[in-house]
Order: C-alpha cells, then sequence, then structure tokens
C-alpha cells in the first residue's frame, strides 16, 4: 500500500491493491475453469469485470488510513483473497467464495462513495 | 569507420604532429576528444617483433599513477617481460632505455588481456589507448631521440624503423582490428537508457490502449451497457470521457499522459547525467571540460521544470497522481547536481559531484519508476488481458450453447424410427460463426501470453546495473582493464535493453489484433 501526507497531517493510503490485484485476476481464471459449473463462471467473470473496473479507480485514489470504511476494506480483501487462494482446491468452496467476492464488490462500492467525495 | 580519438590537450602539444598524421590518415577526427582513450584491441602474435604493448592504471598519459603492468613482447630479442606494479618513473626509464621515449612518439597504451600475462600463451591481447604521433624525423635533423633509430639500435638489429612507420604500425593494427569495442563509449550509456526511456513510455501508454480496449470489451460483451456509458455503480476515472451521469470512462486514457511524459523526462535526466559522467571518466585530459554545458542547461532546466510544474500544489494532475510528486525532490536535485557537474572546471571535481550526489538521486528515480510499473502498471496490464480473454471465453460459451439449440430446433423432426436431419448449411453456418469466435480467444490468449512475459522492471534493473559500472569505474584506478569492464556493462546494457523493447514495442500491435 501507497502512503502519501493529506491535508492537517493525516495520512493517506491507496487500499490493498495487490490483494485486490490478485482477487480480479482470479474471477476471471475461475470464470474460465470448466470445474466451475457454467452458472458460477458467468458469476465470476461479472464480478471480475466489475472489480477491474474498480480497480481503474483505486489505483489512484488515497483514503484516509484510518477511516473505518477503509480499514474494513482492507479487511475484506484479505480475507476474500485468502478464501479464493483456499477455495481454488475444491470446487464446494469456490461456489462460497462466490458470495464473499459479491459482498466485497459492495464494500468497496461503499469506499468508492468516498474517494469520489474526496476528490 | 575506424578513427583515432586525440586527446585534447595531447593535441595543442602536437599540433604540427597531428596536421602530419591528419595528412597521412585523412579519417583522423578534427574535434575527436579522448572521451575513448581505448580505441582498439588486436590480438597479437608473439612472433612479431614490432608490437610493444603495456598496460598502465593512469588516467592518461601524462599522469601516470602507479601500480601498472607493463609486458614488452619483444620476440625479437626472445625476451617476454612483465612487470606488474612498476611505478611511473619506472615505466619511463624501462621505456627509455628502449629506446622509447614515451609521450614523445607513437606510444600504444595498452591492455594485455589476462592472458598475456601468462607466459605460456601464445598470443596476447594489445589495447591501444591512445596514439601519439611523432613528428617526421626524416627531414629533421634536429630531432635528438628517434624512437625508430634507438629500438633499432637497442633491440631490432639493423633494421630501420621510422617513426612514421612506427605510427604506421599502430594504426594498422587499429585497421586491423575486428572490434574496436571502446571507442563509442561516450553516449552509449545514454542512448540505451534513451531506448529504456521510450520502452517504458510504450509501456506505459500501452495500458491506456489495453484499459481502452477493455472498456469497449465491456460494452461489447454487456448488452445492457452503451458505448461512452458506464455501469451504474461504476466510479470516476481518471482523464476519460464522461457519460451522461459525470463518471468517466477509460476511453480516452486510464493515465495522464503527462503523468507518463513526466516519468520519461526523469529518465531522460538519467540518460544525460549518464553521459557526462562517462564523458568525465573516460577523459584522458583532466582539466577539460565539457563547453556546451549552455545549451544543456536549458534543456535540462525544461526537463525538471515539467515535474515541478505538474507537482504544484493546486495542480489537477497532483489530485490523481499523488506519486508523481515523489519524483519531485530526487529529479530537482539530480538537475541541480548535473549543473554543477558541468559548472565544475575539474573533471575530478565533477566526478566527486556526480557520485556524492547525483547518484543517489538516480537510484531514487529509479525505485520511484519501479515502484510505479510493479504495484500499479504491469499487475492492471495482466488482469486486461485475462477480462479480456475471459470475456471471450464466456460469450464463446454462451453463443456456443444458443447456436446448438438454434440448430436443433430448425432441425426436422425425426421420423418414426430414424434420426432428426439437420441442414448442411446451418451445421455450415454455425462452424464458421465458432470458427471466427475461436480465432478472437486464440488472439486474446496470445495476447494474455504475451502481456505476461514483459518484464518492464527488467529495464530499470538494467539501467542500474550499467549505473553501477559506471560509478565503479568512476571511482576507481581507470585502469583498461575496468575500461573494458565498463564497454561490457555497456554492451550487455543494451542487449538487455533492445531484448526487452522489442516486445514492448510489439504490444500496441498485439493489443490491436
Amino acid at each position: 500500500m501507497a502512503t502519501t501526507a493529506g491535508p492537517n497531517n493525516t495520512v493517506l493510503s491507496t487500499i490493498d491493491l495487490a490483494s485486490l490485484q490478485a482477487i480480479a485476476a482470479r474471477c476471471f481464471e475461475l470464470s474460465m475453469d470448466a470445474a466451475i459449473p457454467a452458472a458460477q463462471q458467468l458469476q465470476y467473470n461479472a464480478l471480475g469485470n466489475k472489480l477491474t473496473t474498480d480497480l481503474n479507480t483505486l489505483t489512484s485514489a488515497y483514503f484516509a488510513a484510518t477511516t473505518s470504511q477503509f480499514l474494513a476494506a482492507n479487511t475484506a480483501l484479505r480475507k476474500v483473497n485468502a478464501q479464493l487462494s483456499q477455495a481454488a482446491a475444491t470446487v464446494a468452496a469456490i461456489a462460497g467464495a462466490v458470495a464473499s467476492v459479491g459482498d466485497l464488490a459492495s464494500t468497496l462500492d461503499g469506499l468508492l462513495s468516498v474517494v469520489a467525495k474526496f476528490a | 569507420m575506424l578513427s583515432v580519438h586525440f586527446c585534447p590537450g595531447a593535441a595543442v602539444r602536437h599540433t604540427q604532429t597531428f596536421a602530419r598524421a591528419k595528412r597521412s590518415f585523412p579519417d583522423l577526427r578534427d574535434d575527436a576528444q579522448c572521451a575513448a582513450r581505448v580505441i582498439a584491441r588486436q590480438k597479437v602474435d608473439p612472433g612479431n617483433a614490432s608490437q610493444v604493448a603495456l598496460t598502465c592504471r593512469s588516467r592518461s598519459w601524462t599522469r601516470f599513477v602507479a601500480p601498472c603492468k607493463i609486458v614488452l613482447n619483444l620476440a625479437a630479442s626472445g625476451t617476454r617481460r612483465s612487470w606488474p606494479g612498476m611505478s611511473s618513473a619506472w615505466s619511463t626509464d624501462v621505456f627509455r632505455d628502449r629506446g622509447i621515449e614515451v609521450g614523445a612518439v607513437v606510444t600504444a597504451f595498452g591492455a594485455l588481456g589476462r592472458a598475456s600475462a601468462r607466459a605460456s600463451e601464445a598470443s596476447a591481447i594489445i589495447v591501444f589507448t591512445e596514439v601519439y604521433l611523432p613528428p617526421l624525423v626524416e627531414n629533421s635533423r634536429e630531432e635528438p631521440r628517434s624512437i625508430a633509430r634507438e629500438a633499432h639500435q637497442n633491440h631490432w638489429g639493423k633494421r630501420m624503423l621510422s617513426a612514421r612507420a612506427l605510427a604506421a604500425i599502430a594504426l594498422f593494427a587499429l585497421a586491423s582490428c575486428s572490434t574496436p569495442q571502446y571507442e563509442p563509449l561516450v553516449g552509449n550509456f545514454g542512448q540505451s537508457v534513451a531506448k529504456s526511456s521510450n520502452a517504458i513510455q510504450g509501456y506505459y501508454a500501452s495500458i491506456n490502449d489495453v484499459a481502452r480496449q477493455a472498456y469497449i470489451d465491456q460494452i461489447i460483451y454487456t448488452k445492457e451497457l452503451k458505448l461512452v456509458e458506464v455501469p451504474p455503480d461504476a466510479s470516476p476515472v481518471p482523464m476519460a470521457i464522461r457519460d451522461g451521469a459525470g463518471n468517466s470512462t477509460a476511453l480516452v486514457t486510464l493515465i495522464d499522459p503527462a503523468s507518463i511524459k513526466a516519468r520519461t523526462d526523469a529518465l531522460q535526466i538519467i540518460a544525460v547525467y549518464g553521459d557526462k559522467l562517462t564523458a568525465l571518466s573516460t577523459s584522458s585530459a583532466p582539466t577539460q571540460i565539457d563547453t556546451s554545458s549552455e545549451a544543456l542547461g536549458a534543456d535540462l532546466k525544461n526537463l525538471g521544470s515539467t515535474i515541478q510544474a505538474l507537482t504544484a500544489p493546486g495542480q489537477e494532475l497532483a489530485k490523481t497522481d499523488k506519486t508523481l510528486g515523489a519524483y519531485a525532490g530526487p529529479v530537482s536535485a539530480l538537475v541541480g547536481s548535473l549543473g554543477r557537474m558541468y559548472a565544475q572546471r575539474k573533471v575530478d571535481d565533477a566526478i566527486k559531484e556526480a557520485v556524492n550526489n547525483a547518484a543517489p538521486q538516480v537510484n531514487k528515480i529509479l525505485d520511484l519508476i519501479d515502484a510505479d510499473l510493479n504495484s500499479a502498471i504491469q499487475p492492471l496490464e495482466k488482469i486486461y488481458g485475462l477480462q479480456a480473454l475471459s470475456n471471450r471465453v464466456i460469450f464463446y460459451n454462451q453463443l456456443d450453447q444458443r447456436l446448438t439449440d438454434e440448430v436443433f430446433a430448425k432441425s426436422k423432426p425425426a421420423a418414426a424410427g430414424g434420426k432428426a436431419t439437420i441442414a448442411s448449411s446451418d451445421l455450415l453456418s454455425q462452424m464458421t460463426t465458432r470458427r471466427t469466435l475461436a480465432d478472437q480467444v486464440a488472439t486474446a490468449a496470445a495476447n494474455y501470453a504475451q502481456l505476461t512475459q514483459i518484464e518492464p522492471e527488467q529495464l530499470t534493473q538494467a539501467i542500474r546495473t550499467a549505473h553501477a559500472a559506471l560509478l565503479k569505474y568512476a571511482n576507481g584506478d581507470h585502469s583498461p582493464q575496468n575500461l573494458a569492464e565498463l564497454a561490457a556493462a555497456f554492451q550487455a546494457f543494451n542487449a538487455t535493453v533492445t531484448s526487452i523493447a522489442t516486445p514492448i514495442s510489439q504490444l500496441d500491435k498485439a493489443i490491436a489484433r
């Protein structure tokens, strides 16, 4: 995570971009995995597209590092990333991971509303 | 084109000599500087009595610096001697004893390769660093000591070897050299950095192309969306066409071209610095300094001011490109240090300035570019590539199922006990559609493979390695061995840059497919 100084000496930071990049890439990989049911392949593709769009903005977006939204987003990113890494081993777990990625996308939407105001 | 470089200082002292040499060898360069003191290398047959070679750790012939190693290859007299660790005075005496007046006539400062130090070797490598042509002696009775005569008297029997002949020998050695490896050292670093800079710029620019393609892909493969329209939940993307809701897309650019230019400008400053340090380090005229500093200073000022202006408080770009601000300090410091390098009247002082003040800034700038590439640009490139592939695969699978359903719907019902029949034209049409889509999938897969193989950070790593070699040489004793290492480092640098820059330059074509 890159950090920079903001107004009034607040610490601004990007979100955990490495985790978000890994999740987006994993979504696209799973969307082409023959072991995944077709319906979930579609879901992963849609989520991958959504997260990639978010990445465009979040790559250069800085947030106050101590806000609850920022902390929650980073926690969710790491949790989902770990979940997807483990889920790759079992198809059943992958089904559960779809829901988690969907929740993450919602969390990022909340965060993105903050960056819009910040900019 | 082989050419002989003259040390400017020596040229002043030997103006008459140079003029004569010029008549004999018209391709000698009038404006040559002694930037590349090692100008040629030749494998020497020990049986050739006319060769004299030495290595010395000297910055120039006027400044012998101990220790030096001299190997005289005097096959005619059957001797082969080498004196490692020789002092400057001794080295001069050794040559005087043999009728060779160092610096007065032809002096081939050379380096014998490691092999030459071993007596068992059948041949040796001579590196000629400088060639000074003596006044011609044929028509001059005033010439007190002719190297030719001395050489003849002391070692080479009754054969007269004139100064012109000696000069010719030295130049013949140069002319017959197959690889004049060290001549173009000055400019090598800058050219390779410039090539790296172009490649990095191309890589940065390619992400805008890839992002644009990804955006258009989303439009194509998401039937709910139209061009210049983003999903309702999408957030603003910098520097892009805005939709009706005020959101922006990546249709124009994802990364502002000004951001890219600021970074490649920083690399350009490094190129100027590298060339200047190379020129200083390989100069054999310690007090000579480049006089073109004024024009260059203006260029540098422009380059440096680009980043300063972009990162000034309140600038729009500073809001969206926060890492750009980190460049301002190192770039400003490097420009200042470079200005002082040009302002110095002494080479040693200028080198000191480069090593102590400029070099750390170069490393900081390279660190920042690395961070940009590794944390943002490269991962995004790969994700976009994966996205393009995924979208096409999903679309193919969906359409494949639909085509299958359609063709069966159109098929004639099966008679009792028989099979349903499908028209050949329908099957052919399906095959054509599938082939078209499959080709698109294959292209996307190839593009993704290409994106994953490109590692632009190797470019900055190559700059680091060449820079380290340059600093080592600048800090070192300027021996021919070290110069050879520097030349090798520059060659490796150029080779690395070329190998990486080529696939990056082809990236645009791949994306456009």
